[in-house]
């Protein structure tokens, strides 16, 4: 496979490991935009990344940064700066990452399927949603031109189970949520936190295109809670993920379509078609079905 | 929708039961075969016109099809009757999956391009069983005949065998991709049993003469 042409796709930082998979003087050979690329560690801990040739030669470096508890990378020239997400610099709150889960499909499916709130319900029946109360309430979108983000606001929804904090309480809650579309391939959602009166968890997803259907998706969290240990915390996180995993690998065509009316939205999909919208306009074409393809 | 010219067998009548649904392949295109309580079975393309995911995951509520993903609801006839996160909302009458008509005769189930009459028979018909091979159906009715005492004839879109108590309809999945299902009107559990059986050798041998 040859690396996207698509420059607004090539110009992202896009999570490639997290640093514990580096291991001191060892590598850790992944793909990134179909390109085959190389992360090391050296004997002073620090990690070096290159794009690999066809025989696994190293060939170019390539930047690397740590965000987030997170490495990111970039193929392009000048990428878009990383998002800037205060809660991770927080003093009480616990940064987290839930491993990084394949999913063979396009990274707009991915972000899509994020960013709704309807499958709720059908998806994570009795715990993110009820399936007596699977209405979703009006809520906003909004463009902010000054970080070129899409984000949803007021966007509330009933769940019996909204988190592990929330499941020891064992009574449902309205849970309020905003979304931020902080890249074409990656997103995070602020969610209000139990016992932290006004104050809201921070879930990011970002997303490690290896081509255009095969996809890592990283999860790194900034919440607040200090009851539950990490291994509750990671398994039911993970458990809501593998029911995502069957919805968006079974959704067809794996590529997005983006011609009107071959997906037919409703109001609930409000953030959806702003997505769709802003990928369009920024020249997104990686992970889209081709007009020609429809 | 129309896409074929010859009547396409896609299942064993009695291996679809009413609630049940089920994934098919014709002509390299993927839908959803289900049957409501009613007893009336569908075929739809297997994609949920909201997001695209597959309606073969979905579940059948009374005659209705329901998406897994966002429980859209579908009448039988494909069009959408509920939008789950609207209560209030009438869904649009545009909203609506495609379907291909499909009868039953001979316990098998066909897709067909317009809707005929099914044959009243078809209860007498019980299933005897499917068998999928990885190469084109031609001449697979022929290999079958040198294989058993049965022979089989062309009628129409089945093969009907000399005494009439088995059927056959064939489908093409893809152009590398064919199945082909049986069907019997013996009352003998031990005789569908047996064919059952012996159908699976059939499938290895046939394999190897085409190899």
């Amino acid at each position: 496979m040859t690396v996207t042409s698509d420059m607004t796709t090539l110009r992202q930082w896009y999570p490639v490991a997290y640093p514990n998979q580096i291991r001191p003087e060892s590598t850790y050979d992944t793909t990134l935009l179909d390109q085959r690329i190389r992360l090391s560690r050296d004997d002073h801990s620090q990690i070096t990344a290159h794009r690999l040739a066809d025989d696994n030669s190293e060939m170019a470096t390539i930047p690397i940064v740590q965000r987030f508890d997170t490495l990111f990378s970039t193929l392009g020239d000048s990428p878009r700066p990383l998002p800037q997400i205060a809660e991770f610099s927080e003093d009480d709150r616990r940064i987290i990452h839930c491993g990084s889960f394949r999913v063979r499909t396009s990274p707009c499916r991915i972000v899509e399927n994020f960013l709704d709130m309807a499958h709720f319900c059908f998806v994570h029946t009795d715990v993110l949603g009820s399936i007596d109360r699977p209405e979703v309430l009006s809520y906003k979108t909004e463009y902010h031109p000054e970080t070129d983000e899409i984000w949803a606001v007021d966007c509330q929804f009933f769940q019996p189970t909204a988190s592990k904090s929330a499941a020891a309480s064992g009574q449902g809650l309205m849970a309020h949520y905003s979304y931020r579309i902080l890249s074409p391939f990656s997103v995070m959602l602020y969610k209000s936190a139990m016992n932290f009166a006004g104050r809201f968890d921070a879930i990011c997803l970002f997303i490690q295109p290896l081509s255009e259907t095969d996809c890592l998706c990283y999860m790194p969290m900034a919440i607040l809670d200090n009851v539950s240990t990490k291994t509750d915390i990671i398994d039911f996180q993970q458990s809501i993920f593998v029911q995502d995993g069957i919805i968006l690998e079974n959704q067809r065509p794996k590529l997005m379509p983006l011609t009107p009316r071959s997906e037919t939205p409703t109001r609930a999909d409000l953030s959806s078609i702003a997505y769709r919208r802003w990928l369009k306009s920024s020249g997104v074409r990686f992970g889209l079905q081709s007009v020609e393809g429809s | 929708m129309t896409l074929f010219r010859q009547p396409q067998s896609v299942a064993l009548s009695g291996n679809i039961r009413p609630g049940d649904v089920h994934p098919v392949i014709l002509h390299e295109k993927e839908f959803a075969l289900w049957r409501g309580n009613d007893g009336v079975a569908h075929l739809w393309r297997d994609r949920c016109p909201h997001r695209g995911m597959r309606l073969s995951f979905g579940f059948i509520r009374e005659n209705h099809l329901k998406c897994l993903y966002h429980g859209w609801e579908f009448r039988s006839d494909g069009s959408c009757q509920k939008i789950p996160a609207h209560p209030d909302l009438e869904p649009p009458t545009t909203l609506c999956v495609d379907t291909l008509p499909v009868i039953e005769k001979f316990g098998l189930i066909f897709a067909v391009s317009d809707t005929q009459k099914s044959s009243p028979s078809t209860h007498q018909w019980q299933p005897v069983r499917s068998l999928f091979f990885d190469f084109p159906q031609e001449d697979i009715v022929s290999k079958l005949n040198q294989l058993t005492a049965i022979s089989f004839e062309e009628s129409g879109d089945i093969y009907l065998s000399d005494d009439q108590m088995f059927a056959c309809g064939l489908q093409t999945r893809s152009g590398r991709q064919c199945a082909l299902h049986m069907s019997t009107r013996h009352r003998s559990r031990r005789i569908r049993l047996d064919t059952a059986r012996r159908m699976v050798r059939w499938r290895h041998v046939i394999t190897e003469m085409v190899k």
